[in-house]
C-alpha cells in the first residue's frame, strides 16, 4: 500500500464522506417523522 | 418482589459495579480518568451517550406518558438527529483539535477565561441540582414499589454510583454504561413480549393500534402552531435542534462521552448511531406504554395507580367517598370492556359503521374514566394537601409487579436502578472534570503533579456524589424547588448554545459581547419561564431554549457592532 492510497482517519469506513453518512441519518429521520405522520392518519 | 426478584436485583447491581471497579483499575493519569485514554470506539461512545440520555425516569414516566395521552411526546426528539449531525459537523473536530479535557476549555481559546469560566459555571449549577433529582426522582417511586425507606433507596442508588466513578473515572462510567444499557433493552424487550403475551387471544398487535387509535393514543404528529401546546411537530423540531444541539455539544456529562474517543472519525459515529436509534427507541417505549393501557382495557386497572396513597385514602374519614369512586370505576370499565370486546368483533368482521359507533361508545366511556380518576385525585388532594396527585409514574412498573413472572420483576427493576446509575455516573463524571479543568487546575492550583490532579479528581467526584445523595435525601422538603429542577435544562441550554454558536459563526465577536449577552440573554430566559410559572403568559419550556439562543446571539452581535463603533470614535 503506498502513502497515497493509505486510509484517511477522519472519513467514515463506509460511505464516500461524512456528508453522505449525515445525509443518510437525515434522510432515515425523515422516513421515521413521515411514517409516524401516517401511523397519525392512519389510526385517526 | 419475592427472594428470586431480590436475587436477580442485588446479582445485576453488584455485577455492574465489581465490573466496573474491575474492569478499569489502576487509573494512573488524568488522561485516563477524566478522557478514557482516548481510546473508546464508536460502540462504546455510542452506548455511553444512549445511557447518559437514558435516566430512571424514562422508563418510569415514558410509558405512563403513553398510558395517559399517547404517543405525542416522541416529537420532543424530532431535532435530536438534525442537532447531532450539527455538532458533528461543527465542534466535534475542534474538540480533538483542541485535545480539551472540558466543552468549556474552548471557549477560553476562542473569548477569553471569564466566558469559560461563566458557561462552565452555568453548566454546573443546572447538572448540579439535576444530579440530585436523577436520584431522587426514580428512588421515591422504588421505594414504595420494593417497600423500601427512601432514604435507604437514595443511599443505595448514590453509594454504588459513586464507588465506580471514583475508581475508575470515564472509563468505568463507559464500561458500565455497556452492561446497563444491555439491562435496560433486554428489561424493556421482555416487557414488550409479555404484554404481547397477556393480551386477550384476538388483539393482534395491529389491533393493538386500532384499539389504541379508537382511544386517541395514536396521535404521534401535532401539526397545531400554539405555543402553548408542548409537543408539537414544530416545537419538536425547532426548538429540539436548539436543546439537543446544547445538549449534545455544550452539556459536558454528553461532550465526555465522546472526548474519550480515539478519533474524530470513533466520537462522531459513536453520536450519529445514537441520533439514529433514539427516535425508534423512545418510539418503541411509549409503545410499551400504549401496549399497557390497551391491555388494562381488558383488565380492570386501579382506580389510583400509587398505591400507597390509595392506602391513606382508605384509612381516612374519606374512605367512604374513595370506595363510592371505586365502585363507580369498576363498573364503567365492565362496561367499557364490554364494547371493547364488541369493537374486536367489529374490526375483525370489517363492519364499519359498527366500528365507529362503538369507537364513539368506548371514547364516551374513557372519557367518564378519566372524570372518575380526576375526582380521586381531588380526593386525595382533600384528605392530604402535600400528597403526591401524579400517578403515571407509577403506571408501568405496577403492571410490572402486579402481572410479570417472579424474577423478570427483579430484572425490569434492576432497568431502573441502571437507568438512574448510568445518567447520574455521567453527570458526577462531567461535575468532576469540570471542577477540576476549568477550576481548580486553571485557577486554584495551576501548578501540581498529575497524581495531585488524579487524586483531586477523584475527591471532587466522591463530593458532587455526597452533594447529590444531600440534595435527593433533602428534596422531599423542597416541592417548588423539584419542579424548577425539572425545567433547569431549558433555562440554561438556550443561552450556553448561544455562546457556543458565536464561538464558531461569528468569529468577529468577541469575549466581552459575548460575556454580557450571556448574562442579559439569561436574566430574559428567568424572567419568561417565572412569567409563565405564574401564568402571566403562556410559553411551553420548550421554547425557552430556541429563545435563549436566539437572545445570546442576537445580542452578541449588536453589544460586539456597538463596542466596535465606540472604539473607532475613540480613534
Amino acid at each position: 500500500m503506498t502513502v497515497n492510497s493509505a486510509p484517511n482517519p477522519d472519513k467514515p469506513p463506509l460511505f464516500k464522506s461524512w456528508k453522505t453518512l449525515y445525509l443518510v441519518v437525515l434522510v432515515c429521520h425523515a422516513l421515521f417523522i413521515l411514517i409516524f405522520c401516517w401511523i397519525t392518519f392512519l389510526f385517526k | 418482589m419475592n427472594y428470586i426478584d431480590w436475587i436477580v436485583l442485588a446479582s445485576t447491581l453488584i455485577f455492574i459495579v465489581v465490573y466496573g471497579v474491575w474492569k478499569t483499575r489502576g487509573s494512573r493519569n488524568i488522561e485516563g480518568y477524566l478522557l478514557s485514554d482516548n481510546n473508546m470506539k464508536w460502540g462504546t461512545i455510542g452506548l455511553s451517550i444512549m445511557a447518559t440520555q437514558a435516566s430512571a425516569i424514562t422508563f418510569l414516566s415514558t410509558p405512563g406518558q403513553a398510558y395517559t395521552d399517547g404517543m405525542g411526546f416522541i416529537q420532543f426528539y424530532f431535532g435530536m438527529p438534525i442537532a447531532v449531525v450539527l455538532i458533528c459537523a461543527t465542534l466535534v473536530p475542534i474538540y480533538h483539535k483542541l485535545k480539551v479535557f472540558t466543552a468549556y476549555e474552548y471557549l477560553e481559546a476562542r473569548f477569553d477565561l471569564k466566558t469559560r469560566l461563566l458557561t462552565s459555571a452555568l453548566f454546573m449549577i443546572s447538572r448540579g441540582l439535576a444530579a440530585g433529582i436523577t436520584i431522587y426522582a426514580p428512588a421515591i417511586i422504588l421505594s414504595t414499589i420494593i417497600d423500601l425507606p427512601l432514604n435507604v433507596t437514595i443511599l443505595i442508588i448514590g453509594v454504588l454510583v459513586i464507588i465506580y466513578t471514583v475508581s475508575g473515572g470515564t472509563k468505568a462510567v463507559s464500561q458500565t454504561h455497556k452492561q446497563q444499557m444491555a439491562v435496560i433493552l433486554v428489561g424493556m424487550v421482555i416487557a414488550f413480549a409479555m404484554l404481547l403475551y397477556l393480551m386477550p387471544e384476538q388483539v393482534t398487535m395491529g389491533k393493538v393500534f386500532t384499539l389504541a387509535g379508537h382511544l386517541g393514543k395514536m396521535d404521534v404528529v401535532d401539526f397545531s402552531f400554539d405555543p402553548s401546546n408542548r409537543y408539537t411537530i414544530w416545537s419538536g423540531i425547532f426548538a429540539g435542534v436548539v436543546l439537543h444541539a446544547s445538549y449534545f455539544g455544550a452539556d459536558q456529562s454528553q461532550v465526555q462521552r465522546y472526548l474519550g474517543g480515539t478519533s474524530v472519525t470513533e466520537s462522531r459515529i459513536g453520536l450519529l448511531l445514537n441520533g439514529l436509534v433514539k427516535v425508534p427507541m423512545q418510539f418503541f417505549i411509549l409503545l410499551v406504554g400504549v401496549m399497557v393501557f390497551v391491555f388494562y382495557q381488558f383488565v380492570l386497572p386501579p382506580v389510583f395507580f400509587n398505591e400507597q396513597q390509595v392506602e391513606n385514602i382508605k384509612s381516612s374519614t374519606y374512605a367512604e367517598a374513595f370506595n363510592t369512586l371505586d365502585q363507580r370505576h369498576e363498573a364503567v370499565f365492565l362496561e367499557k370492556k364490554e364494547k371493547m370486546e364488541q369493537l374486536v368483533v367489529a374490526i375483525d368482521n370489517r363492519q364499519s359503521q359498527e366500528i365507529e359507533g362503538l369507537g364513539h361508545q368506548v371514547r364516551l366511556l374513557e372519557h367518564e374514566t378519566r372524570k372518575i380518576h380526576q375526582q380521586v385525585v381531588d380526593l386525595i388532594a382533600t384528605n392530604d394537601p402535600q400528597a403526591e396527585t401524579k400517578d403515571t409514574d407509577y403506571i408501568f412498573i405496577g403492571f410490572v409487579t402486579k402481572y410479570l413472572p417472579h424474577g423478570l420483576i427483579g430484572l425490569l427493576i434492576a432497568v431502573i436502578f441502571s437507568a438512574a446509575m448510568s445518567s447520574t455516573s455521567s453527570e458526577l463524571n462531567a461535575l468532576a472534570s469540570t471542577s477540576i479543568v476549568d477550576f481548580y487546575k486553571r485557577i486554584i492550583k495551576p501548578e501540581a503533579s498529575d497524581q495531585h490532579y488524579l487524586l483531586a479528581s477523584k475527591l471532587f467526584t466522591a463530593l458532587w456524589g455526597l452533594l447529590a445523595i444531600l440534595f435527593a435525601l433533602f428534596s422531599s422538603l423542597l416541592d417548588n424547588l423539584i419542579q424548577a429542577v425539572n425545567i433547569l435544562g431549558s433555562l440554561f441550554y438556550g443561552v450556553i448554545l448561544g455562546i457556543f454558536v458565536l464561538a464558531f459563526a461569528f468569529k468577529y465577536v468577541r469575549g466581552n459581547a459575548v460575556f454580557l449577552a450571556a448574562i442579559i440573554g439569561e436574566g430574559i430566559i428567568i424572567l419568561l419561564w417565572f412569567l409563565s410559572d405564574r401564568g402571566m403568559i403562556s410559553l411551553s419550556y420548550l421554547w425557552l431554549n430556541l429563545i435563549g439562543c436566539v437572545l445570546v446571539v442576537g445580542m452578541g452581535i449588536v453589544l460586539q457592532a456597538l463596542q466596535n463603533s465606540s472604539a473607532i470614535k475613540k480613534k
